[in-house]
C-alpha cells in the first residue's frame, strides 16, 4: 500500500531530508520514488531500510553516474530514486551502519559540490538581479519582486554558509587526521 | 624513479593490500575489515572514489575476465605494488622512531 506525502527539504538541509526517511522507515514507512518536494513510501517492516543521500558530479543518466550506481548495487545498496544529481539511496538494516562517507576526504568531496550547486545558484541569481537592474533600474511597482528575489538569494545564501561552515569543520580535522 | 612520499590513507592501503588477487568491490570492503579487526569500513562512496582515483594514478587496473552479470575485479599493476612497498618502508619508519622515542618516556 502506497502513500504519498509532500514536504521541502532545501538542498543545504540534505542530512535532514536523510533524517526524516530514516524516521519515516522506522516508522514501517519505506520510500520508494521521489522528485522534487513529492515522496512516495511503501509500507514495509519497520527499520527494515536505512537511507542516505548523495549529489552525484554528474545526472544520474550520463555513463559514469550509471557506472557508480552499478557498482552501488554490488554493495547491496539500491537507489530508489534520482532528481536531477540527487539520488535517493536505500540499504537493508544489518546491524552495521550504513554511511555512504567513511573518510574525511571523500565527505568534503561530496559537501564540495553541495557548496558549488549553492554558488552556482547564487551567481545566477545576483547575475540576473544585477543584468535587470543595469537595464531597467528599478521602478517603483517592481519593488515587491526585487524584495522577494533578494530574499530568496538571501535563503540560498544562508544555505550556502551552513555547508561551508561544515566544511571548514571538517577541513581542520583533516589536518589532523584522516 | 622516486616515489612521491606521501601517506596513503588507510582506505587506500588496505584496498591495495586486498589486490595480490583479483577481487571485486564487495570483496575488498569485507577484506579490509577482516585485515583490520572490524576497525576499518569502507564506505561505498569512498570505496568507488578511492578505486577510481588508483586506476587513474594506474596503481590498480580492472581485472579481465569479468562478463556482464559477474561483478567487476581489479587487481594491482607493478606500479601499484611497489607503492605499497613504499608506504611499508614509511610506516616502518614511524613504527620504528615511535616505539623507540615512546620506550624512553618515563610517563
Amino acid at each position: 500500500m502506497r502513500c504519498t506525502a509532500h514536504r521541502v527539504f532545501w538542498a543545504w538541509n540534505f542530512d535532514k531530508e536523510e533524517a526524516w526517511l530514516n524516521e519515516q522507515s522506522r516508522r514501517g514507512l519505506a520510500l520508494v520514488d521521489a522528485s522534487g518536494i513529492r515522496y512516495v513510501f511503501e509500507e514495509s517492516e519497520p527499520g527494515a531500510y536505512e537511507y542516505r543521500l548523495e549529489l552525484l558530479e554528474n545526472v544520474a543518466s550520463t555513463v559514469e553516474s550509471r557506472a557508480y550506481l552499478r557498482f552501488l548495487e554490488e554493495m547491496d545498496i539500491e537507489c530508489v530514486a534520482t532528481y536531477g544529481r540527487w539520488v535517493y539511496l536505500r540499504r537493508r538494516t544489518d546491524g552495521a551502519p550504513f554511511d555512504l562517507f567513511s573518510d574525511i576526504d571523500s565527505k568534503i568531496g561530496h559537501l564540495r559540490r553541495i557548496a558549488t550547486l549553492l554558488a552556482a545558484v547564487i551567481f545566477i541569481q545576483l547575475s540576473g538581479m544585477g543584468c535587470l537592474a543595469a537595464l531597467h533600474g528599478c521602478p517603483p511597482e517592481m519593488l515587491p519582486y526585487a524584495v522577494v528575489w533578494v530574499a530568496v538569494v538571501a535563503l540560498v545564501a544562508s544555505g550556502f554558509v551552513r555547508v561551508a561552515l561544515k566544511l571548514r569543520r571538517l577541513k581542520r580535522e583533516r589536518a589532523v587526521r584522516e | 624513479m622516486a616515489m612521491e612520499s606521501i601517506a596513503l590513507t588507510e582506505a587506500v592501503y588496505y584496498i591495495l593490500l586486498s589486490l595480490d588477487e583479483p577481487l571485486h568491490g564487495y570483496g575488498i570492503m569485507q577484506n579490509a575489515e577482516r585485515l583490520s579487526g572490524g576497525r576499518v569500513r569502507l564506505a561505498a562512496g569512498t570505496l568507488y572514489g578511492a578505486l577510481e582515483t588508483l586506476q587513474k594514478k594506474c596503481w590498480i587496473e580492472p581485472a579481465p575476465g569479468a562478463g556482464t552479470g559477474r561483478k567487476k575485479e581489479y587487481r594491482l599493476t607493478g606500479t601499484g605494488r611497489a607503492a605499497v612497498r613504499a608506504e611499508l618502508e614509511r610506516l616502518r619508519e614511524l613504527v620504528d622512531n615511535g616505539e623507540r622515542i615512546v620506550g624512553e618516556w618515563s610517563r
